[in-house]
């Protein structure tokens, strides 16, 4: 059956430099205070968003332009709880928001990974597509395009808008979640994936139900995603259809574009650097999509390994 | 039956035309190329903003019997923004893995975006003097914008060229050769980098003209782009790349869904047709004319 039981291999390099990055992130909200915590706390979440996308791109192969399908909905099962039925507390909401992104992964991962690139690529994205509509016109539910909000949520002794406490709530999600997913990429069943992805014809001759793999990755994509989302909403405090469109998808696909797609830390690089970079660049760039878009074409055609590939190709050793 | 279906069924015929233009040239290019060109939409949207400021300029400086003519205008510019992008950019990704044209395409499809919003706003754009020009025609008690009529007849000349080009002619001939197997081609002698280029120098022809013809009727906005290339892979997947007829067909389908939906069930057209898409495809991924 499907072992999930890990035989990491992780060099010293390896070990050194995750130590000094734990030791970096923990001690963040000291050496990189105030508007700068609550970036960090924001490229966090976009990290397990970034490597919820890249589960399905480095590690199965297939590009989806769908992942802010199951990060908004678990956004906005978030927002919808609260705004309909009262509820406030954190324990409550996340996890049912994390069990309905997921349902809507595993039932539309169902039918996705039936089909390969282009196809898989262009369902995922009218997926996302759908559900913005939905979104909309729902006006009744979710307050049409003007989305609906949250005040801050308890937390703890406080609340939410102690933003220190809210990045240490989020790097203990980012964390385990992060552990979770090196032992999945690196168990018998992650290893598969991979092989899938590099020979699907050899794989499956040798009895390896493809499409049942796929369709477990998906999900925990949507796991991924789903987390991503939830967590996203004290930080925005307003949530918009807008979450749930391929612009949004857009995002994480650049992300892992930038900080290089083939390694492990490559997502939660290019989540750091481009919710950095955004930040300021908003503050003075009016067209911001023709910025993005220029990088992305320009990593495609040159850079295609992005930060986390230069990098490895000078020091060897890294994840 | 009333005779109010009669307007809607042109208007599905209407909208139809509109999506069989924009949809034949992505067949072409998928089918010729195996290329996902998200950038398509763009195409379509380029046409409209295009031909729309020529037609307000047309009119503007007093010569508004050229507005029929800047339409062929803009149709040919976005013919050669799509050539000049499948030279430079599209070529040196031919031989990589599919992933890096879906991601190229998707950055062109951001710049676009930008650059529409950049030069021509983000409020909905329209150039409706061609529209009011062409009049209604009245018929069985009720007024047609005679526009619609011209669209439609677009489309249906389109469609005929188009067979007439991949069935008649030499180079139809090479394209359909290269679309069934283009190693094979490349080993009998085709040039098959030339071919590719001529394929996607039609199929952006067809998008502009697609957008050309659309904007006295419909409003442009940044957004059309996405829009519309989703709509045209719809038609893709249910009608397959094997069939030119079976993509007008399919737009007609689309079309006379939508323009019923609009009247029935507004909420939910959009739904609708992603809904028979998704069925289409689980039961027969290859399309409905293979």
């Amino acid at each position: 059956m499907i072992k999930l039981i890990a035989k990491p291999r992780i060099g010293r390099k390896g070990l050194a430099i995750t130590t000094v990055f734990i030791l970096i992130l923990v001690a963040a909200p000291f050496l990189f205070p105030g508007h700068n915590t609550y970036l960090l706390t924001l490229s966090l979440v976009m990290a397990l968003f970034a490597m919820s996308f890249n589960f399905l791109f480095n590690y199965a192969g297939l590009l989806s332009f769908g992942q802010a399908a199951y990060f908004g909905a678990a956004a906005w099962t978030v927002v919808l709880l609260y705004n309909h039925l009262g509820i406030n507390s954190m324990l409550i909401l996340f996890p049912i928001a994390i069990i309905v992104a997921t349902a809507l992964a595993a039932s539309f991962g169902y039918v996705c990974v039936r089909y390969t690139e282009f196809y898989f690529a262009i369902l995922t994205l009218a997926i996302g597509e759908l559900l913005f509509f939905l979104a909309i016109k729902l006006r009744w539910l979710t307050n049409g395009s003007d989305g609906l909000g949250i005040p801050y949520l308890p937390l703890l002794w406080t609340n939410t808008m102690n933003v220190t406490a809210y990045y240490y709530v989020v790097l203990a999600f980012f964390m385990v979640c992060v552990l979770i997913a090196w032992l999945i990429i690196n168990s018998p069943f992650g290893l598969i994936v991979q092989a899938i992805r590099d020979n699907p014809t050899r794989i499956e001759s040798v009895g390896v139900k493809i499409r049942r793999y796929r369709w477990i990755v998906f999900i925990i994509s949507g796991i991924y995603a789903g987390i991503a989302g939830a967590l996203a909403v004290p930080l925005h405090g307003h949530i918009v259809p807008d979450i749930l469109r391929w612009t949004v998808s857009g995002e994480a696909i650049f992300m892992c574009l930038l900080g290089g797609y083939t390694s492990f830390l490559g997502p939660i690089i290019g989540a750091i650097i481009y919710t950095f970079i955004r930040d300021y660049a908003i503050a003075k760039l009016v067209y911001w999509q023709l910025f993005l878009g220029i990088i992305i074409v320009t990593l495609a055609l040159l850079f295609r390994e992005g930060i986390m590939g230069l990098v490895r190709r000078k020091i060897k050793g890294i994840p | 039956m009333k005779l109010v279906m009669l307007v809607y069924i042109l208007n599905g015929i209407f909208f139809a035309s509109i999506l069989f233009l924009i949809s034949a040239g992505l067949v072409l290019i998928f089918g010729a190329m195996n290329i996902l060109n998200l950038a398509h939409g763009s195409f379509f949207t380029l046409g409209a903003y295009l031909a729309g400021t020529f037609i307000i300029l047309s009119t503007r400086m007093g010569f508004p019997a050229l507005m029929f003519a800047v339409m062929i205008l803009a149709t040919v510019i976005v013919g050669i923004v799509g050539l000049g992008l499948e030279v430079s950019l599209f070529k040196p990704i031919y031989e990589r893995a599919h992933v890096y044209q879906l991601l190229l395409t998707f950055g062109l499809v951001l710049i676009f975006e930008d650059i529409f919003r950049l030069i021509w706003g983000t409020t909905s754009y329209s150039a409706p003097e061609p529209y009011t020009y062409l009049g209604y025609l009245t018929m069985f008690g009720f007024e047609y914008p005679v526009y619609a009529f011209l669209v439609m007849g677009v489309g249906i000349l389109s469609l005929f060229f188009l067979i007439f080009l991949l069935r008649k002619t030499r180079i139809g001939k090479i394209i359909r050769v290269v679309t069934e197997n283009r190693y094979m081609a490349a080993a009998l002698g085709v040039d098959t980098k030339r071919v590719f280029s001529q394929v996607f120098f039609i199929g952006s022809i067809l998008a502009g003209l697609g957008g050309s013809i659309t904007i006295p009727m419909l409003v442009a906005l940044p957004g059309l782009a996405v829009e519309m290339v989703v709509l045209a892979f719809a038609v893709i997947i249910v009608s397959g790349i094997k069939s030119i007829e079976g993509v007008y067909v399919v737009s007609l389908i689309m079309g006379l869904l939508r323009s019923f939906g609009v009247v029935y069930f507004p909420e939910f057209v959009l739904f609708i047709i992603y809904l028979v898409v998704i069925i289409v495809f689980m039961f027969r991924p290859r399309g409905l004319f293979e």
